[in-house]
């Protein structure tokens, strides 16, 4: 089942243009989106998750259009977003944060405080749920914002550098949760890093100055690079040298 | 579940911390100044609201606008603005629910100030206490607070809130002094007390008209929803209905004399009696407190001839003793000496055997001086039931006598006292 559906999208920020007629249907599963910066992951996310408007082109979110304000507020409903940079209000407990978040999302209010405590015990921060947010690490913070994100179990998760500030432990059972919600739900994941989306992702999407050049399972993506004995700049795993031969080859068909 | 979450913001917005302490303070400021110039008088109300309110209001209104301002750019300082985008709960739910502990704090801390007034009303010299006029003066810091995330929402930079305070602060202290009069009912501060005080003739029982508060309150509250509605709604056109509805409130409140004289405050309030008691209905106490405090010396002088006008506010009231009361226009405010129930009986003793010699007085000295005083403090004593061991010889002397010499006794006197001839006295013997 198709739950994102985006046709003909092109976006500009600050009068340039930043996406440029993408077109992209995504399922359930994990889908990983790379990138160099500038690329125009963030601004793709931002666009899935409502909260940039699209120059040209449709999205369609879950089935809602978002283009109108009813299916926008439908489709938010059943979202769940993780910025890139996890704005939050320093006096709010990780609890009071996330049920803040839950009502924001207008979940039913019976549900709430079960899905509170459920969203904050997935990201491992069940006995720091009473400390202040201004109190926690930097990898806390990140799955506060991770916590948020799901506790309205989306059927829609983006999640933009989810990793950031994650040690190596935390990002295991993070990939484990990924692929939880993932078997259920169509999860987003921005990220620079490379590993994540080989260990984690079903699909890749892989873009370079606004434009989608190669989508595919990371296993294509990795066939898709020189080998090691070629190419020792292209990087050190198969799906880094995917990853640097499509950028490369790209960018030189636009040069031609 | 939204009152949870309001809840959360009520305790975790650190609001409290900045917006209560300083109106309290003020608050216990004018409590304490009011006490003070009390000075064992009673409580005079609207003036207590005219110029003892006012300082509060004022501070709570500028505080409630300055944390507005700073509330409202929340969401984009803490950089939370674009997670909250992707949610669908409408703004302006959102923003009522950052606005009402923005708006709370500030009402909740000129309440202890309020419930005192108050409870001092209850003994207060002119009528009855007009909580109609404070609940308009609360609403204008609703209606600062919704001025301030509307300029909040706007501007929502590090600066805003305090250069909007300050502003407000000047600008608010600027307007007290300077507009018409007719205009000072519809600022956004509540110095209605400058339409009377302003007036050459001051009318202290000036009264508002019945609508004055609501229409007032209405102004305001509608104010607030306007500049909520511009801040936050989708469709900021729906502001035109509150503006309207707030210009129609404001339209009676410019062009009518909303404080009016009192009218019935003049008129008397008598007990029953020989010796009837009268209090003005704009002194607002029951006129059985001062009878009963009357009481002793009402009965020493039963059967004594008309020695009436006791402290006549009236002249028609020929039989009666009408209660004291001496207010006074000053040029910062009214100031009245009327005297407490408790002492009433003390003010007629006084009253009945004073002596009457305005003309006596030599230039420079007092209005009043006693020509007899040692017979003035002697009838004045023994009217008051001063009879002991330690009390002057008149008192004692008046005490000794059998009823019909002491009538006689007393009579001359306060013919004589009427009068002012002090030749009249020379021939009573004090001992």
């Amino acid at each position: 089942m198709v739950t994102v559906r985006v046709d003909g999208l092109r976006a500009r920020y600050g009068g340039k243009l930043v996406l440029d007629g993408i077109n992209l249907h995504m399922g359930t599963g994990i889908h990983g989106l790379l990138g160099p910066n500038g690329a125009g992951k963030t601004t793709l996310m931002r666009t899935l998750a409502t909260v940039a408007r699209p120059s040209e082109g449709s999205v369609e979110l879950l089935g809602h259009d978002t283009a109108e304000q009813d299916g926008r507020k439908r489709a938010r409903r059943r979202l769940g977003y993780l910025p890139q940079t996890f704005g939050y209000y320093p006096g709010f407990t990780v609890a009071e944060f996330v049920e803040y978040m839950a009502w924001l999302k207008q979940m039913p209010k019976d549900r709430v405080p079960e899905a509170v405590g459920r969203a904050i015990e997935r990201v491992g921060l069940a006995d720091r749920a009473d400390s202040k947010l201004r109190r926690l690490s930097g990898g806390m913070l990140r799955r506060a914002g991770i916590a948020q994100a799901i506790v309205n179990d989306p059927e829609l998760l983006l999640l933009d550098e989810p990793t950031a500030g994650l040690d190596p432990e935390q990002r295991v059972d993070f990939r484990e949760l990924l692929r939880d919600i993932g078997s259920t739900s169509t999860v987003v994941v921005s990220t620079h890093l490379v590993e994540d989306v080989a260990v984690v992702c079903d699909e890749v999407t892989l873009l370079d100055g606004g434009k989608l050049i190669f989508r595919g399972t990371p296993n294509e993506l990795a066939e898709s690079g020189t080998s090691e004995a070629e190419d020792a700049r292209g990087g050190d795993t198969a799906l880094e040298r995917g990853y640097t031969a499509a950028l490369r080859g790209s960018r030189e068909r636009r040069a031609a | 579940m939204t009152a949870r979450v309001l809840w959360h913001e009520i305790r975790r917005s650190g609001l409290p911390l900045w917006t209560i302490p300083l109106p309290l303070l003020v608050s216990g400021l004018v409590l304490a100044k009011t006490f003070r110039s009390m000075e064992g008088k009673r409580f005079e109300w609207s003036t207590s609201i005219f110029y003892n309110m006012t300082p509060m209001i004022v501070l709570a209104s500028t505080l409630a606008l300055a944390v507005a301002a700073w509330r409202a750019g929340r969401e984009r300082r803490r950089g939370v603005a674009e997670l909250i985008g992707s949610t669908p709960r409408a703004r302006f739910q959102r923003a009522l629910l950052a606005w009402v502990p923005v708006v709370m704090w500030p009402v909740v801390s000129c309440l202890p100030a309020l419930a005192a007034f108050g409870v001092l009303s209850g003994d207060a010299v002119s009528g009855p206490p007009l909580f109609g006029v404070l609940t308009a003066a609360v609403s204008t810091v609703v209606a600062y607070a919704a001025l301030g995330f509307a300029v909040g929402t706007y501007l929502p930079g590090r600066f805003t809130a305090p250069v909007a305070g300050v502003v407000s602060f000047v600008v608010t202290i600027a307007l007290g002094s300077r507009v018409p009069h007719g205009l000072l009912s519809v600022l956004p501060q509540p110095t209605y007390g400058t339409i009377a005080t302003h007036r050459t003739s001051v009318g202290l029982w000036d009264r508002p008209v019945w609508w004055f508060a609501p229409a007032a309150a209405l102004w305001f509250v509608a104010l607030a929803v306007a500049f909520l509605v511009v801040a936050t709604a989708r469709r900021r056109l729906l502001a035109v209905v509150p503006f309207a509805l707030a210009v129609l409130a404001a339209i009676p409140l410019t062009q009518t004399r909303v404080w009016r004289i009192d009218t019935a405050s003049p008129s008397l309030n008598c007990s029953d009696g020989s010796v009837r008691v009268c209090v003005p209905n704009e002194v607002g106490v029951a006129p059985d407190a001062v009878a009963a405090s009357t009481e002793p010396v009402r009965t020493r002088l039963a059967g004594l001839p008309e020695v009436a006008p006791l402290g006549a506010a009236d002249s028609t009231s020929a039989s009666a003793y009408v209660w004291p009361q001496n207010c006074r226009s000053q040029l910062d405010g009214i100031e009245c000496s009327s005297p407490r129930p408790s002492v009433a009986g003390e003010m007629l003793a006084e009253r009945v055997s004073g002596w009457r010699c305005p003309e006596s007085s030599p230039p420079g000295t007092p209005v009043y001086t006693s020509p007899v005083p040692r017979l003035e403090n002697g009838v004045r004593d023994w009217l008051l039931g001063r009879t002991g061991d330690s009390a002057s010889n008149v008192s004692q002397h008046l005490a000794a006598l059998p009823d019909e010499e002491r009538r006689e006794w007393l009579s001359r006197y306060l013919l004589a006292a009427e009068r002012c001839d002090v030749s009249a006295v020379e021939g009573l013997r004090v001992s």
